[in-house]
């Protein structure tokens, strides 16, 4: 499959020049079409910094990204990030905050309406258009989250830790979702990075893991799994990658 | 003189006085606030929205909140007065940027606190949403300055008719000019004497205070709750709190509240909702309405305002050369020069006044805050009896407290530190019951759970939790004490002057005895040059301690 994003010798610090905090050291992976990749680590290991760098929302110190073999420079068009703590614009309604996902986009008032209510029927928030996100449950409001991102038929989806915030049950129901979102063809996008320090998680949706260490974050293992899905959470193989990868990282 | 009326006729005469002088007060005040928050929102924004800008920005507007506003009175009638010729059009417009002064500052700086603290989350997802510029500005940045446009602003319209009668009756030197206004009326009829006008007055500034806050604030505060952030934590319900506005809540606000502007605000019934979406849509995206025309009125406005300076050129060049020789006027004037050395000891002597007020004031706002705010129906019943109370100009009654407290121990020591008082109490009040509020339920919870009560709560829960918002309370609270200061040191009362050593008293004494502008000027920098450094000094280091170590997030 081609090449979508790759990283090159990818060093990220923060603080002043004189006593800098490096987070990231060293970094080279790429992410090819059609890959569900998870990244897992333990905590303050730049997991989240990754994602950044891979948006564009902030710029690697030493190094560089490309975008199908262009440099991240901005922005990445093409690309969408769904938040921890959701992001949800407080003041504005559910499919006011959708409608943001292609507010640049030359579209007319009623395509626009239209898509809005495509996906938020596909994100099963049917009914929620006027809801406020105040209103409505965790669950929900990540929902509106990953409509949000879905919306502009992005071909890289960006997730930063999108179950946590979430209590399990919900957790659970919404991975499933996201999991027949990534099987659908018809929504979905090329590639699929999710940042998580939930390893079960990680092995239980990704075609690929990604195992950073401690701070400062270095791979440590880029492990394939070849596994058919749908996967069965309690087989033996997921326990066994689950305890090879927290051996790792602990 | 009416000396033959029956007092009902002498009444009667006084309520259609006083009711086009209300109006023409009211409506100075709203042109005054607009102005405000038209300065405000873009200054703000700019000062957040860049390092180097906020490294000018800033400490320019730490210098116009600390200059007093008696200190911009020669800059106004120099400016408006003489551009249109002593006329009515002048000496409005100069009293509307007085007032503009005691608004402004306050506002700006919410802007840029709010606009400077948004959640990184939200920042960013704006980003990654390639929304930038006017859509940033709309769907991010002004939203989340509204509950502090909201609140900031009614305590802003609050100082607003505290300075009132100062605006009013703008006094400098042997120049007097004098609007029609409430604020004028009721310190007329204090000074003269004439106290069922004062009560007249009163009532009528409270009726007004009430019906602004039935009508404009209390709609506002509603509508600003909206846009307030929550914060995600684990396992997280939909919180049935009283500030979530599902259907069933509006509903039942409507029911309690026929007449309120919110129901409108808020998407309710669907006969209603052109309306509604057309109120929205102004509330929340008023970039918009910034539409072509009025950007033409407001250059015509410029344009007519220019045309009318240069018309007058001649007469402002003279008016600036003959100010400037006032300006130059030679110091070894040997009576000035005594006054200018008299500048430390008055300095030292209103700090201590200051400080007394500032103690006394905390002594009844700190339990009373306590009280109010952790109590929900207290706070509701007493949220518009504050905002009335912290309206009145308390300016104009002071006649009325000086004959109360001149008798008293210590005599005009204690009246000009209960007249200070007045201008510094309510910023502390306001802002210590905000503290109390934002006093996270579970924190609360967790003291009772390991039975802490009564003092040890007090101590080890309540006063820490309270720590910022007291810092922000005091900040504001002196600033609003040093403007205080000036009326309160120097009183004219019964045709004589009445002061106390102070610093305050000595800018009235050039403005208004003197009318010497090298001695006020002096004495304004003065003052100002000690507020900055009390700021620098303490209190900005107090606030950057006590936020990094009592604020309370997760």
């Amino acid at each position: 499959m081609p090449q979508l994003i790759e990283l090159r010798r990818v060093t990220k610090a923060f603080g002043s020049l004189e006593r800098p905090t490096v987070v990231l050291e060293d970094i080279n992976m790429s992410v090819h079409e059609r890959e569900f990749v998870s990244v897992v680590g333990p905590s303050g290991c730049g997991k989240s910094t990754l994602l950044r760098l891979i948006i564009g929302l902030t710029e690697p110190t030493d190094g560089e990204v490309y975008y199908r073999g262009r440099r991240v420079q901005g922005i990445c068009e093409g690309m969408a990030m769904v938040f921890q703590t959701f992001a949800l614009f407080p003041w504005l309604t559910v499919a006011e905050n959708v409608e943001l996902g292609i507010h640049g986009k030359q579209l007319s008032k009623d395509e626009r309406r239209m898509r809005v209510l495509k996906i938020l029927e596909l994100m099963g928030l049917h009914g929620f258009e006027d809801a406020y996100p105040r209103e409505l449950s965790g669950g929900m409001k990540q929902r509106v989250g990953l409509a949000r991102a879905l919306i502009s038929d992005p071909e890289v989806l960006l997730m930063d830790e999108p179950f946590s915030s979430l209590d399990p049950l919900t957790a659970t129901h919404l991975r499933e979702e996201v999991l027949d979102l990534w099987l659908d063809p018809k929504v979905a996008p090329e590639a699929v990075i999710m940042v998580t320090h939930n390893v079960e998680e990680a092995v239980y949706m990704a075609d690929r893991v990604v195992v950073l260490t401690s701070r400062p974050g270095r791979i440590a293992r880029d492990i394939q799994l070849n596994m058919p899905r749908p996967r069965d959470p309690r087989s033996n193989e997921i326990y066994r990658l689950v305890d090879e990868i927290t051996g790792i990282i602990a | 003189m009416f000396c033959g009326s029956s007092p009902f006729d002498i009444f009667m005469r006084d309520l259609w006085v006083l009711l086009p002088y209300t109006l023409y007060s009211l409506l100075r005040m709203f042109i005054a606030l607009a102005i405000s928050y038209l300065f405000a929102i873009p200054y703000g924004v700019a000062a957040a929205s860049s390092r180097r800008a906020e490294k000018i920005l800033m400490p320019i507007l730490d210098i116009l909140q600390s200059v007093p506003i008696l200190g911009f009175f020669p800059a106004a009638i120099l400016f408006f007065i003489l551009v249109f010729q002593e006329g009515w059009v002048g000496v409005e417009l100069a009293a509307i940027f007085l007032i503009f002064t005691s608004q402004a500052w306050n506002l700006a700086f919410a802007v840029y606190e709010s606009a400077s603290t948004i959640p990184s989350d939200l920042d960013e997802a704006s980003t990654t949403l390639h929304l930038k510029g006017l859509a940033r500005f709309r769907n991010l940045i002004l939203p989340a300055c509204i509950p502090k446009l909201v609140y900031n602003g009614m305590m802003s319209w609050a100082g607003g008719w505290y300075f009132l009668v100062a605006a009013e009756m703008i006094t400098l030197g042997s120049r007097a000019y004098a609007l029609p206004g409430v604020g004028r009326y009721l310190a007329e009829s204090t000074y003269s004497g004439d106290y069922s006008g004062t009560v007249l007055g009163l009532i009528f500034i409270v009726l007004t205070v009430l019906a602004v806050d039935r009508f404009l604030w209390k709609p506002l505060r509603t509508y600003a709750e909206q846009f307030r952030y929550e914060y995600v934590s684990l396992g997280e319900a939909p919180r049935p709190s009283h500030l979530s506005l599902s259907p069933a809540m509006r509903l039942k606000g409507l029911l309690k509240a026929p007449v309120a502007i919110k129901d409108v605000v808020h998407p309710f019934p669907v006969r209603l909702e052109p309306v509604v979406d057309r109120l929205r849509y102004v509330a929340v995206k008023p970039g918009k309405l910034l539409g072509r025309h009025v950007k033409v009125m407001i250059c015509a406005v410029t344009l007519l305002g220019c045309g009318l300076a240069a018309t007058r050129t001649s007469e402002i060049m003279r008016y600036a050369y003959s100010s400037w020789s006032i300006l130059t006027e030679p110091f070894w004037n040997p009576e000035l020069k005594s006054e200018v050395a008299n500048i430390p000891v008055a300095l030292a002597a209103s700090i201590l006044r200051l400080f007394s007020a500032y103690l006394l004031s905390l002594a009844w706002t700190l339990p009373l805050a306590v009280k109010i705010g952790s109590d929900r129906r207290m706070f509701a019943a007493s949220a518009s009896l504050m905002q009335v109370l912290a309206s009145i100009p308390a300016t104009a009654l002071f006649p009325i407290i000086i004959l109360a407290t001149m008798s008293l121990p210590g005599g005009l020591q204690l009246t000009s530190i209960i007249l200070t008082m007045t201008g510094m109490q309510w910023y502390l009040l306001f802002n210590l019951i905000g503290g109390v509020r934002s006093i996270p339920s579970d924190i609360i919870e967790a003291s009772e759970a390991y039975r802490l009560g009564g003092f040890a709560k007090f101590r080890k829960v309540i006063i820490p939790a309270l720590l910022p918002s007291l810092i922000t309370g005091s900040i504001t609270g002196l600033g609003g004490g040093w403007n205080a200061l000036v009326v309160s040191e120097y009183v004219v009362f019964g045709g004589e002057s009445i002061y106390v050593l102070g610093i305050g008293a000595m800018i009235d004494k050039a403005a208004y005895e003197l009318g010497s502008f090298s001695l006020l000027l002096t004495t304004i920098i003065v003052m100002s040059a000690t507020i900055i450094l009390m700021n620098r000094l303490l209190w900005r280091r107090l606030y950057h301690f006590v936020f990094h170590r009592y604020r309370i997030d997760y």
